[in-house]
């Protein structure tokens, strides 16, 4: 009888761990889908890249360090990670943040030093799609951060974090904005107006 | 309560309306209102010819046998002229309903039709805005458009088909009604491909009816939302490109400027909402007071309002995709 009740107590700590277990690599899955919709809705923004630059290359052509600063992190970006690494991933992350400053900051010059371009049919067109663009990329960055808050409060707590060290999960970082400048979002409206 | 002359310096679009419902609409309600009058003194009537029927009847073997039968059909007569008066009275206030929202439907330049020809109770049935039903009633319908947004608003009755068992265990199938009031399909401003349905919060209801409602649970920031409602999409960024944080705090407004009972829905370009418990949408109310009663114009006016108060709680005319 003693041996049926070990028994079934081992079994069920089993059972508990293998649910851990399976909740942590979902946790995971979840972390890596939200940060493939992220590159998905940045690849829109890079693909919007080259028209600014075309514009900028027109009216900004001393601003030329900026512009190649822009080509360079694009690049960057682009390259491939891994997206299991949380190290690997915050550094995407944080090179992304870079060029969305920069993009923003490159955007506004443009509107700023020719204010008759604002009414132009390719600039309005890309300051459209480029408000589309911000909306999706920041919607991403929002499932982003909340699978994250799922998987750090899971794997940040024991005894499931030892669970999740096994299964090679580990707490990702949040995509968070540390510069004021990228913080705030590209105004297009008001530099339109 | 607002009078006539405030909503017209409130809302361009209805000046003159004092003048029109002094020289067309009492003219017109007058004679709906007489009808009114004459279903009022039918029911009564019946009522009492009932009643008296209903005393000879429950006096039995006291009376003679004549002053029974005298009873059983005072009781007749009098149900007869009761559901005579009742249907009266709701012919008198529908046809005044319809005389009044004709006008000031065309006044803010809507559309309005008692009987609509289309329902969408359907697509809300897909989305899980409506619950199931046996019966459906739609009526009532304004459409139009407000500041660019085409929209379609329509009350919606449904019922359910129940069965009781008596003593003697005799089935009797009787309706309930499982949903009552407003619903409304509007152009959203934002370009879409996804579904996200927007339901209300119902606890450890939604957990164990949860997997009936199409999509994955999406866990959105707002404390105060999450309250309110539970979302469920088929595309967890597409859901929080619709659902933004100010998008939000919109809704919540909604949901307490409805009592609780809002549900909404993205789907195929539109923004679908479900308001249960607005039995009183573009009602005569009081049906005690005179249908010629200036208030009755005033109800119908607040209720065709309602879309412009929806379009600008939602900001749905917004340029920007905030």
């Amino acid at each position: 009888m003693d041996i049926w009740i070990g028994v079934g107590g081992i079994a069920l700590v089993l059972a508990i761990a293998y649910s851990m277990y399976v909740k942590a690599i979902r946790l995971r899955n979840q972390v890596l889908e939200a940060l493939a919709a992220i590159d998905v809705q940045l690849r829109k923004r890079h693909d919007l890249i080259p028209n600014l630059l075309k514009m900028a290359q027109k009216y900004l052509n001393h601003e030329r360090a900026l512009m190649e600063n822009v080509t360079a992190l694009r690049a960057q970006v682009e390259a491939s990670y891994d997206r299991t690494d949380p190290n690997a991933v915050a550094q995407h992350l944080a090179l992304e943040g870079q060029l969305s400053a920069t993009t923003g900051r490159l955007f506004n010059m443009v509107q700023e030093a020719y204010p008759d371009m604002k009414s132009s049919d390719i600039m309005n067109t890309t300051q459209e799609t480029f408000t589309e663009v911000e909306s999706h990329i920041a919607a991403a960055r929002r499932f982003y951060n909340a699978a994250v808050t799922d998987l750090n409060n899971f794997a940040q707590v024991q005894p499931m974090s030892a669970i999740a060290a096994m299964a090679g999960v580990h707490p990702f970082p949040y995509f968070e904005e540390t510069d004021e400048a990228v913080r705030a979002p590209v105004d297009v409206d008001e530099h339109m107006s | 309560m607002l009078t006539l002359a405030e909503l017209e310096a409130e809302t361009p679009q209805l000046a003159g309306l004092a003048d029109k419902y002094r020289s067309e609409l009492v003219p017109a309600l007058e004679r709906h209102e007489l009808r009114r009058k004459n279903g009022n003194q039918l029911a009564t009537a019946g009522v009492v010819l009932g009643g008296a029927g209903i005393i000879l009847l429950a006096l039995d073997e006291n009376i003679p046998p004549l002053l029974n039968g005298i009873g059983f059909l005072c009781f007749i007569a009098g149900m007869v002229l009761g559901g005579w008066g009742y249907l009266e009275i709701q012919g008198a206030r529908t046809a005044a309903k319809h005389v009044l929202a004709s006008l000031v439907s065309k006044m803010l330049g809507f559309s309005y039709s008692l009987k609509p020809q289309t329902t969408y109770v359907n697509w809300f049935r897909e989305l899980s805005l409506l619950p199931g039903y046996d019966r459906a009633q739609v009526e009532d319908e304004v459409s139009g458009v407000v500041d660019e947004v085409e929209f379609v608003l329509q009350e919606v009755h449904l019922e359910e088909r129940k069965e009781r068992y008596d003593s003697k265990g005799r089935s009797r199938t009787y309706y309930e009604t499982v949903f009552q009031g407003l619903t409304g399909v509007i152009d959203f401003h934002k370009s879409f491909s996804s579904t996200t349905i927007v339901s209300a919060d119902r606890g450890l209801i939604n957990r164990v009816v949860g997997w009936t409602v199409p999509g994955e649970r999406v866990r959105l920031e707002s404390p105060e939302f999450e309250q309110a409602f539970e979302v469920y999409s088929n595309d967890q960024v597409e859901a929080r490109y619709l659902l933004t944080p100010a998008f939000m705090e919109r809704a919540v407004y909604l949901h307490r400027f409805f009592k609780g009972n809002l549900e909404f829905a993205f789907d195929n370009g539109r923004l679908l909402f479900a308001a249960n418990h607005q039995s009183e949408w573009m009602e005569t109310r009081g049906g005690a007071s005179s249908l010629t009663d200036e208030t009755y114009v005033v109800y119908i006016v607040l209720d065709m309002l309602l879309i412009y108060h929806l379009v600008d709680a939602l900001k749905l005319n917004a340029k920007t995709k905030a």
